[in-house]
């Protein structure tokens, strides 16, 4: 038992230095630091906001007419809207609703993208060809187009409008990482594999892949915010969330048409939007600094 | 004889240091270095001994995250360090130049040689397009390129890789500088075009009045175009003198052992020796004398302190215990 | 006594034997990526390595040694030619024979940053070749590791580190510790130490010489410095443009160089000796281009003694006795 974690200790210890490194150029940056310490601040509040904030039915869908737009005060902060929900509970509850878009989105399509990139990189012929004409087709719509015309096709809900996004925004792993392959597959150490007799698939995941990740996690970041925003987008149009699900967009979507006279109901909401979005640009550029290699301590 | 010489280049004193994640890079550590007018010296020394860096602080190119400490770089009278970004860049090009390692790089590929060449001219000197493109001409005679003319108008890329590196000499040497700085300019080219142009800059240095400076980690490329030494070590300078003497008669462990791993064409059955042990961690570097824990000779004084440069015989100073205090410089 | 050390040579048998070998990349151009000339980088390569022996290949850029190692063990696969080891010609084996024979043919790179995966861990690197081909449980996997690091000079517990931690010298150790990872009997070192500084260089030398006779290895050693190569080297074979211009043993090379590129390539080496002072080169001009080599004999353009004849005739490689191989007119 002890064996395990000693040998587990060495081996991430050097993993736990890298972490370290990380944190080291994050602080010295302010702008990254800011935007590191806003999405903790988000991720908390995804978390605990459910069982935090001071009106947790307004979220479910409880209302109360007779309290409809009330400006904000010390008892709602953000006011109340057109059903005399809470805005504040609701923008709150709204952020695990976004993050969890984001977070599922990405992984979806970097699950479709990522391996049809490297095979196409590596492999190369053929497959690479193929791979790469379907691919293109995709790439030739712009994202937000082609994610609404999914939507509609698929029916105006959470879950597809999440599927539609991820699958109109797939083809930009693929050429990123279809990029890193090849250029990683002339390396020495490929090579080596190689020459050693390992196989294709194993060469993929153990060399190609690990390698290549760092300009796909900066995108990946990057793309946060825009799969957030293309989520409220959709929820905007109508075609994602549905009332009374407490998604910004769909509350920026109702509140303007109320907007004039309660500001309130859109404001906040799409404040949220902007905030989460302009966080994870910038924690892009702070990634793409710690993560690139010329910053590395040889 | 060699106090007839007139010093042109005096480093004193240069801490150079370099700020990283793990801690602060002591790069560079020299207490005197000088160079004379007209001579071909040569900077030697391994991966990470500071020579370029300290090339690199003679033009004042040392930028974030290094910094030089402290020290004075006099050049023809006055310090080089105290001159404001302004009066360096009218130095650079003109009293000072330099060649570097990657013909490929150097060259701005976007631009003809004739270009690149004319605007040198034109900025550091006072002439019209025509005469800048005329002076430009005879340079390139002088580095031995075929057709002059015709290469004016060709782009960088259509060029080998010998030829680029004779434009970047010659673009060097356009405006009559006092000292040209080499940085391993030869170590990217094949054999047989080195030696083409290291025997340029043998023949070059007959023409031309200018000191050369020669930085290399080969020590053969060296002895076959320089006349005096410097052999650098963790960021010291551990041995100067003049080439002939310092080959024949090598006084400092390092330099001993340097000596000793070069493959010698015709002694095949020597065994190479390398040195022991591994260069040091700059961070930390070894207390006293730099090369303490690799040397053969270590005693206790050299774990302690550092040995300062003595003059063992005319012109060749070591920095060694091993060496008795003769005379200080 | 010549007769019984002649039949001792014969004796020992050609672990490998490249005949006719020959690799040319093509040139893409114009709008459709038709095939417009060909590189020829490995242009009809005939040679013998006998087991135990050190191959010395010399040659500068663009002579075709580096993709020669390469074509050796088909990791480019060649145009033409067989490449028989022990006997089997390997060219016509199938992936799946071909990764048997993986275990007894390595390679060393000549880039020690690039030759490891820098997000693996020393142990995973030196242990992929064994978890390749065995089945090995951890602790044996352990124990085969840190022998094979303790062979190539470093301690134990550097497989616990990354490659990022290493010096360029220890780099190349552990590559060295990986090729032989396998017990391979013939390792193609591609310039393993021009990439490292002259101190470091002689240890490697001395380490690669230390296990060949430790493990029984046989060696292809590519090179551009001949000084190395006069190091390590049995017989020496020097490239340019694709073709071998003379093949011999290494003391008959610089006793007896007999083709004027092997004159010149060792009259351009800067020696140590300031006393020396190389005057004449014996060559001109740059190396040309292995995309339009120079029609008749490759080195005829750079020859300070060509004559009208080496304009239009191919120089065959001729035994002008001692086992001395030259291609150049010449010498007829």
């Amino acid at each position: 038992m002890i064996e395990w974690f000693k040998r587990y200790g060495r081996e991430i210890k050097p993993q736990i230095e890298e972490l370290h490194y990380s944190f080291f150029i994050f602080r010295k940056n302010p702008v990254t630091l800011v935007s590191l310490l806003t999405i903790l601040a988000l991720i908390s509040i995804a978390v605990l906001a459910p069982y935090t904030v001071p009106y947790p039915q307004s979220a479910l869908g409880e209302v109360h007419p007779y309290e409809a737009f009330e400006p904000p005060s010390m008892k709602h902060l953000f006011g109340t809207d057109e059903a005399g929900r809470d805005v504040f509970s609701r923008v709150l509850v709204g952020t695990r609703i976004s993050l969890y878009i984001g977070v599922l989105v990405i992984f979806l399509a970097l699950l479709i993208g990522l391996p049809l990139g490297i095979i196409a990189g590596y492999v190369g012929g053929k497959i690479d060809e193929t791979i790469m004409r379907i691919t293109d087709m995709f790439l030739s719509f712009p994202p937000l187009l082609l994610a609404l015309a999914l939507s509609v096709a698929m029916g105006p809900s959470l879950v597809n409008s999440m599927m539609a996004i991820a699958i109109a925004w797939w083809p930009w792993y693929t050429r990123l990482a279809r990029g890193q392959a090849i250029s990683i597959k002339e390396r020495p150490f490929v090579e080596a594999a190689r020459a050693v007799g390992v196989g294709k698939s194993k060469i993929m995941l153990r060399h190609i892949l690990p390698n290549s990740l760092t300009p796909i996690v900066v995108q990946a970041s990057l793309d946060f915010g825009g799969v957030i925003l293309t989520a409220a987008s959709l929820s905007f149009l109508g075609l994602g969330a549905q009332p009374p699900t407490p998604e910004w967009g769909l509350m920026v979507s109702i509140g303007r048409r109320y907007f004039l006279n309660s500001w309130w109901t859109a404001t906040f909401p799409g404040l949220f939007i902007l905030i989460t979005v302009l966080t994870f640009n910038l924690l892009s550029d702070g990634l793409g600094e710690v993560l690139n290699p010329k910053l590395r301590r040889a | 004889m060699k106090n007839a010489k007139e010093r042109l280049l005096e480093i004193k004193n240069l801490i150079i240091s370099f700020y990283s994640y793990r801690g602060i890079v002591k790069a560079v550590d020299v207490d005197n270095l000088v160079l004379y007018k007209g001579e071909s010296f040569g900077l030697v020394g391994e991966t990470g001994c500071g020579k370029t860096v300290t090339a690199l602080s003679i033009l004042r190119l040392i930028s974030n995250p290094g910094i030089i400490e402290r020290g004075e770089i006099i050049f023809n009278g006055e310090d080089l360090l105290k001159k404001s970004e302004q009066n360096m860049r009218e130095i650079r090009g003109k009293a000072i130049s330099m060649v570097f390692q990657d013909p490929m790089s150097s060259l701005n590929p976007v631009f003809t040689i004739g270009d690149q060449a004319t605007r040198v001219i034109k900025i550091h000197q006072n002439v019209g397009k025509k005469e800048a493109r005329e002076r430009a001409i005879r340079i390139l005679e002088l580095v031995r390129l075929p057709d002059p003319r015709k290469i004016m108008g060709v782009y960088p890329h259509e060029l080998s890789a010998g030829m680029r590196q004779r434009v970047m000499i010659a673009m060097a040497l356009s405006c009559n500088p006092d000292l040209l700085i080499a940085d391993e300019s030869t170590s990217a080219l094949d054999v047989t075009v080195q030696a083409q142009i290291l025997k340029l800059m043998r023949e070059l240095k007959e023409k031309i009045s200018a000191s050369i400076l020669f930085v290399t980690h080969n020590l053969s490329v060296v002895a076959q175009t320089c006349e005096r030494v410097a052999v650098m070590y963790a960021g010291n300078v551990v041995e100067v003198g003049k080439v002939r003497e310092m080959f024949k008669n090598p006084r400092h462990p390092y330099t001993i052992g340097l000596m000793d791993s070069i493959p010698k064409l015709g002694e095949k059955a020597k065994e190479l020796r390398g040195i022991e042990g591994m260069v040091p961690d700059m961070i930390n570097p070894p207390s006293g004398c730099r090369f303490h824990p690799r040397c053969p000779h270590t005693m206790n004084v050299c774990k302690t302190q550092k040995p300062k440069m003595i003059e063992i015989e005319d012109g060749h100073l070591v920095s060694c215990f091993l060496y008795g205090e003769s005379r200080q410089v | 006594m010549l007769l019984i050390w002649r039949k001792q040579t014969s004796m020992k048998e050609s672990l490998l034997e490249i005949k006719h070998l020959k690799k040319y990349f093509p040139v893409r151009g114009g709008i459709f990526s038709k095939t417009i000339s060909w590189v020829r980088a490995v242009d009809e390569v005939n040679f013998d390595i006998k087991e135990g022996e050190t191959l010395g290949v010399v040659g500068e850029s663009g002579c075709g040694k580096t993709t020669l190692g390469r074509t050796i063990l088909r990791l480019i696969e060649p145009t033409e030619g067989e490449i028989v080891y022990q006997g089997i010609d390997i060219v016509r084996l199938s992936e799946k024979e071909l990764r048997k024979l993986r275990r007894d043919m390595q390679i060393v790179f000549q880039d020690p940053y690039w030759s490891l995966n820098p997000r693996m861990s020393v142990r995973k690197i030196v242990s992929e070749p064994l978890e390749t081909h065995f089945k090995l449980d951890r602790n044996e996997i352990d124990n085969r590791v840190s022998n094979l690091l303790k062979l190539v000079g470093l301690s134990e517990d550097a497989m616990w580190r990354y490659p990022h931690e290493f010096s360029g010298g220890q780099k190349q150790r552990i590559g060295i510790a990986r090729a032989i990872a396998l017990n391979p009997k013939f390792i193609v070192l591609d310039e393993p130490t021009s990439a490292l500084d002259v101190s470091v260089q002689a240890k490697v030398i001395n380490l690669l010489k230390e296990l060949q006779e430790k493990l029984g290895l046989t060696y292809l050693f590519i090179s551009h410095d001949l000084s190395v190569i006069q190091h390590l080297s049995d017989r020496v074979a020097v490239m340019y443009l694709g073709k071998l211009v003379e093949v011999s043993s290494v003391d008959e090379l610089f006793l007896r160089p007999l083709h004027p590129y092997t004159q010149a390539l060792i009259e351009a080496i800067p020696v140590p000796d300031p006393n020396i002072r190389k005057g004449e080169v014996a060559v001109a001009g740059d190396v040309p281009s292995p995309e339009n080599p120079p029609p008749g004999c490759r080195f005829h353009t750079r020859c300070p003694v060509s004559t009208l004849t080496c304009r239009e005739k191919e120089p065959k490689l001729i035994d002008v006795g001692d086992n001395h191989l030259v291609a150049c007119l010449l010498e007829l």
